[in-house]
């Protein structure tokens, strides 16, 4: 190694080792503070105590954040897979095309609050649905709509033209050929894709403060009742200064439930890597 | 048979589509038409150029400049911590020759983007705040550098990945004449990989600086929160946070109501705006 590299691999190697060593400065840090704090007590309780949460636990937001997350992805995957059925293989109009996918990357690059002021001022307002779980939902699936159209749609244009024809010449029309051949395909990218966005759902608080998470509600029991998610509870543990100790257990909750997505989501990555040196 | 079954899926994924598309066309509509209305009692320029943001005082003023400035300030901050770190990164990356070792940072990188930002926060809060209590001698360590150092850790993922990709490309297409000339891989990357990917460093960072001005949780438990003109060390307001802190309180139709949408507008035109910058600096 000569003198001028030496520098530029010290600065390459530097860098990598921070960027890496990032996640696990975080992940300790969080799971280190919240030993002790995580009982069965505080995972399967009610939040309780004046201010509210200072004791007690939080189940009603472990709840909640999971019942919004399913509701968002439930319409933000329904609608992607749709589109980006109809883009690839429908859509025979280039305007139609690009207009479509200008919307689209127009709403990618709009931030989560806007969308929770379009939640609020629309959903919420307009449309009357109140501070509710359907509506928080509805906006978190705005939010991740993009992530999963521009996706499957990047997928679906990878299928090989030569298997379209193949199957177009045989006679075999096209809604056969995508449940037959594509959604068998691309079953593990497409659940993996929208396992992601899930994850990217359940941790945006921005959106879902203004339009139905409440600082103490129960277990939600239908879609236009107000609800509890893990990371507003966790912004107003520390907000407020009403307990570190439960911000920190509830910042663990969050973070374990994040990482068992991501995990889920790695899966087909893995599988795909074992057979390689 | 099967022609009605074809027929049924076609008006199926059409529906969808139309619903998909009205529904993201009225989230740009809707907030226009809502901060529109704050320009009959409002001056464009005063609300843009104007100092004092106190909505309810009884003469109430609409200004947003500080928190513009907030929001470009940190986010410029972020950029110029982020980048160096992020280029360096995405440089090793592109030229790792062992699959497995790769694959396992790539990995990293996509859980640290994955993280909610509000854990940010609290980490931001606890260590960075913190710190910079100690080291400067701060009476409040909210500010705009805890910001910024904050959002750097939150783009440095979308910064290499968006670097890395294009740097690989060169190096896979000069590997192996660069390996016949008997090239270093060091020098390699100094002189023609590193001076190559200019247009790809340009890219990672309009998408950070997007990322970053949009981003609400992190930026505003760390920052402080006074609508002051920001200082490097002292606190400051960004618009995301503005809105989220305020439209909980903001009675229905009010001037305050309509002048954070109209906040909410003026986020979203800077962030469509990087956003086309982005797709037509990728494409050349």
């Amino acid at each position: 190694m000569n003198v001028t590299n030496f520098p530029l691999r010290c600065w390459t190697i530097i860098s990598t080792v921070l960027s890496i060593g990032l996640l696990f400065f975080l992940l300790g840090f969080v799971f280190l503070k919240a030993q002790g704090v995580i009982t069965l007590n505080f995972i399967l309780a009610k939040p309780a105590g004046f201010p509210v949460g200072s004791a007690g636990g939080i189940w009603p937001a472990i709840a909640g954040s999971l019942l919004v997350t399913l509701i968002a992805s439930l319409f933000a995957s329904i609608l992607a897979f749709f589109s980006a059925v109809y883009m690839v293989f429908y859509c025979r109009d280039a305007r139609i095309h690009l207009i479509l996918n200008l919307i689209i990357q127009c709403i990618a690059g709009i931030p989560s609050i806007v969308l929770g002021l379009f939640g609020y001022a629309f959903l919420v307002i307009k449309l009357k649905l109140g501070l509710s779980i359907l509506a928080s939902g509805l906006t978190l699936a705005i939010m991740i709509f993009p992530f999963i159209q521009i996706r499957l749609q990047k997928l679906f244009q990878e299928t090989s033209k030569q298997l379209l024809e193949a199957s177009a010449s045989l006679g075999i029309n096209q809604a056969y050929t995508i449940f037959n051949l594509l959604l068998p395909m691309y079953r593990k990218q497409f659940l993996s894709i929208v396992t992601l966005a899930s994850g990217f759902a359940m941790g945006a608080a921005a959106p879902v403060m203004l339009t139905g998470c409440m600082m103490n509600a129960p277990v939600p029991k239908s879609l236009a009742s107000p609800f509890m998610s893990l990371p507003y509870h966790l912004y107003v543990l520390i907000g407020q200064g009403i307990s570190l100790e439960n911000a920190y257990g509830t910042a663990f909750v969050l973070m374990t439930l994040i990482l068992f997505l991501n995990l889920l989501a790695a899966i087909p990555t893995i599988l795909r890597m074992r057979g390689k040196p | 048979m099967n022609q009605t079954l074809e027929k049924l899926f076609i008006l199926l994924s059409t529906i969808f589509t139309v619903i998909s598309a009205v529904l993201l066309f009225l989230v740009i509509i809707f907030i226009a038409k809502e901060s529109m209305l704050i320009f009959q009692e409002v001056n464009f320029f005063d609300f843009i150029c104007g100092l004092t943001w106190n909505p309810l005082a009884g003469e109430p003023r609409v200004g947003i400049l500080p928190m513009i400035l907030a929001t470009f300030y940190v986010s410029i901050v972020a950029i110029l911590i982020s980048l160096p770190i992020g280029i360096g990164c995405a440089l090793e990356l592109a030229a790792l020759e062992n699959e497995r070792l790769k694959s396992f940072c790539t990995s990293i990188l996509g859980v640290l983007a994955g993280i909610p930002s509000v854990i940010y926060g609290l980490i931001g809060l606890l260590v960075v705040v913190k710190f910079l209590e100690k080291k400067f001698m701060l009476a409040a360590g909210e500010s705009i550098l805890s910001g910024g150092i904050v959002l750097a850790v939150m783009v440095l993922p979308y910064i290499v990945s968006s670097a890395a990709e294009t740097m690989e490309k060169s190096y896979v297409q000069y590997k192996e004449t660069s390996l016949a000339l008997g090239v270093s891989k060091s020098y390699m990357l100094r002189a023609l990989i590193l001076p190559n990917a200019k247009g790809a460093i340009l890219t990672s960072m309009i998408l950070a600086f997007s990322r970053a001005m949009g981003e609400t949780m992190a930026v505003m438990m760390v920052i402080g929160n006074s609508p002051i003109l920001p200082k490097l060390l002292g606190k400051g307001e960004t618009i995301p946070a503005l809105i989220a802190l305020e439209i909980g309180t903001a009675g229905l139709g009010s001037l305050h109501y309509h002048a954070l949408f109209t906040a909410g507008f003026v986020l979203m035109i800077f962030l469509i705006f990087l956003n086309a910058l982005f797709y037509t600096t990728q494409k050349v």
